[in-house]
């Protein structure tokens, strides 16, 4: 489980995380809805420990990760995984050598071993066969389900997603959802979804919840989300809605 | 104010780059394959440029020291002037601006495109540490060729200079020879080594600093590259001085303390 509590955050002057509060229950997913610059990525790099809040605490098994020994935090750490917006794969490094980075940092496994774990993590994202290709040589989608693959091949317990359909084409952001739902039932990891895109949320979440000034003003199961009456939310659907239609 | 506020700051954790760099280096040194990749990028990949600077250095330094002296009967410390000064001055320092130029450009370029593209943030999210598996490397890389280049560099210039001086002017083999063995000590060449070895760290941690800073995409990159150059050129003539007096000095104040006591 992850609790997050009273999480605090600011950049200069900018305060962007208002003592934001959330709860993930294992083996769940939410997805975290909200206009671009509010701070949902903000939040991801907090839960990940690549920025340290100002305030507040993030708990995953019973452990707060920002007081924990360095070791421990490390071993909570490892079992861990996040797909960044713009895929971040490694430019130096071929499709192959990407998916294998974490294997060959972390466990130690035998050179075939490791292929074979690749091959198949390449397979499940429909990459099969571009394992010598450099990432610069890939479309933006096939860049995202690298990244997918080199996520799923230590297969993680808790997974975050940062825009994971941001400035894909409507179908490929559809093989991109079927991909993370697909992730998710084979990895059984706790996931936090990041997006704007409702239609991507209604596929892949289990739960919603909707972050607005620096806080998560509401969480709800997804059949009940869109019932919430409250204007805030509302308007966030029918601007998203308008904006979909208007770029479907 | 706030701008002091905020050079000071990052004069700070520059400094604590340096020591957590050393710490990791020494403590829990990156993979020997990643530490042989920087060895052939920085050095062997540098040593054409370098012999280019060295060789012409020499050669100019040659030239006109045997123009500027020989009316004067000076002309035999032709040899004397070109080695000294290659090894002592010209060769540290013209190898750091030539590294500069190659591979710490090159550097900061790389790990601000990297960091600019999340791929920093993709490294600790995976619990890897930058500096452990980025500059680690590059710092024991850079620490270990800079003297080597430097040696190398002096070497060209040395044979640049002999082969004006013999070549090119006539002067004999033994006018240009002779006087080094008796005037070119140890310390001339340690003082050398010394300062390329500190080049050689403020080249790495500099550049290093500023690609892990950039912010602003690929205009800040550009930005970043730009400005740790300038700062690797100014750090390294300011150094330059620093260690020129601070090594000039404690060769005069072991000498007087060997003669005195042995």
């Amino acid at each position: 489980m992850i609790v997050i509590e009273n999480l605090w955050k600011a950049y200069d002057t900018l305060q962007v995380l208002k003592g934001l509060n959330l709860t993930i229950e294992n083996g769940e997913t939410v997805v975290i809805l909200g206009r671009s610059g509010v701070g949902k990525s903000v939040l991801l790099r907090q839960i990940i420990g690549i920025e340290k809040p100002d305030r507040g605490t993030v708990t995953i098994e019973g452990k707060n990760l920002l007081t924990l020994p360095r070791k421990e935090r490390q071993r909570i750490s490892k079992q861990m995984g996040m797909l960044f917006q713009g895929a971040a794969l490694f430019d130096s490094m071929n499709v192959a050598e990407n998916t294998a980075f974490y294997l060959k940092q972390h466990l130690n496994l035998t050179e075939k071993e490791i292929k074979k774990r690749v091959s198949h993590a390449l397979e499940m994202v429909d990459l099969a066969g571009t394992e010598e290709k450099m990432p610069s040589d890939l479309s933006g989608g096939m860049r995202k389900r690298a990244a997918i693959a080199r996520l799923i091949v230590y297969r993680p317990n808790i997974v975050l997603y940062d825009e994971p359909t941001t400035g894909l084409d409507p179908i490929t952001a559809m093989q991109i959802n079927k991909l993370i739902c697909r992730t998710q039932r084979e990895l059984k990891a706790t996931s936090i979804v990041v997006t704007h895109d409702i239609r991507s949320a209604k596929e892949v979440g289990d739960k919603l919840a909707f972050h607005h000034d620096g806080k998560i003003l509401h969480v709800a199961p997804k059949q009940d989300f869109f019932s919430i009456q409250d204007p805030t939310l509302q308007a966030f659907f029918q601007n998203a809605w308008i904006n979909e239609r208007s770029h479907p | 104010m706030h701008a002091l506020g905020k050079a000071l700051s990052a004069f700070g954790e520059y400094i604590s780059l340096i020591f957590q760099v050393a710490f990791l280096a020494i403590k829990r040194p990156p993979s020997l394959s990643l530490i042989r990749n920087q060895l052939y990028e920085i050095g062997v990949l540098s040593l054409p440029v370098v012999a280019i600077t060295g060789f012409s250095t020499g050669m100019v330094l040659a030239a006109q020291s045997f123009f500027q002296l020989s009316d004067k009967g000076l002309a035999s410390a032709t040899g004397l002037m070109v080695t000294k000064a290659m090894l002592v001055e010209l060769g540290p320092v013209l190898t750091a601006f030539m590294v500069t130029g190659r591979v710490g450009a090159a550097m900061c370029a790389e790990l601000g495109t990297m960091r600019v593209t999340e791929q920093i943030d993709a490294l600790k999210s995976m619990s890897v540490n930058p500096l452990r598996y980025l500059v680690a490397p590059r710092f024991i890389a850079g620490t270990a060729m800079m003297p080597l280049l430097t040696v190398f560099s002096c070497l060209m210039g040395i044979l640049g200079g002999y082969m004006i001086a013999v070549g090119y002017y006539h002067m004999p083999h033994n006018t240009f020879v002779d006087p080094l063995p008796i005037h070119i000590t140890t310390f001339d060449f340690a003082s050398g080594i010394a300062k390329s070895f500190v080049f050689g760290i403020l080249i790495v941690t500099i550049s290093c600093y500023r690609g892990l800073t950039t912010k602003g995409g690929a205009a800040g990159v550009g930005r970043a590259t730009t400005n740790s150059v300038v700062i690797c050129y100014s750090a390294i003539l300011i150094s330059n001085f620093f260690l020129t007096v601070a090594l000039n000095e404690s060769n005069r104040v072991l000498s007087t303390f060997f003669e005195r006591w042995f």
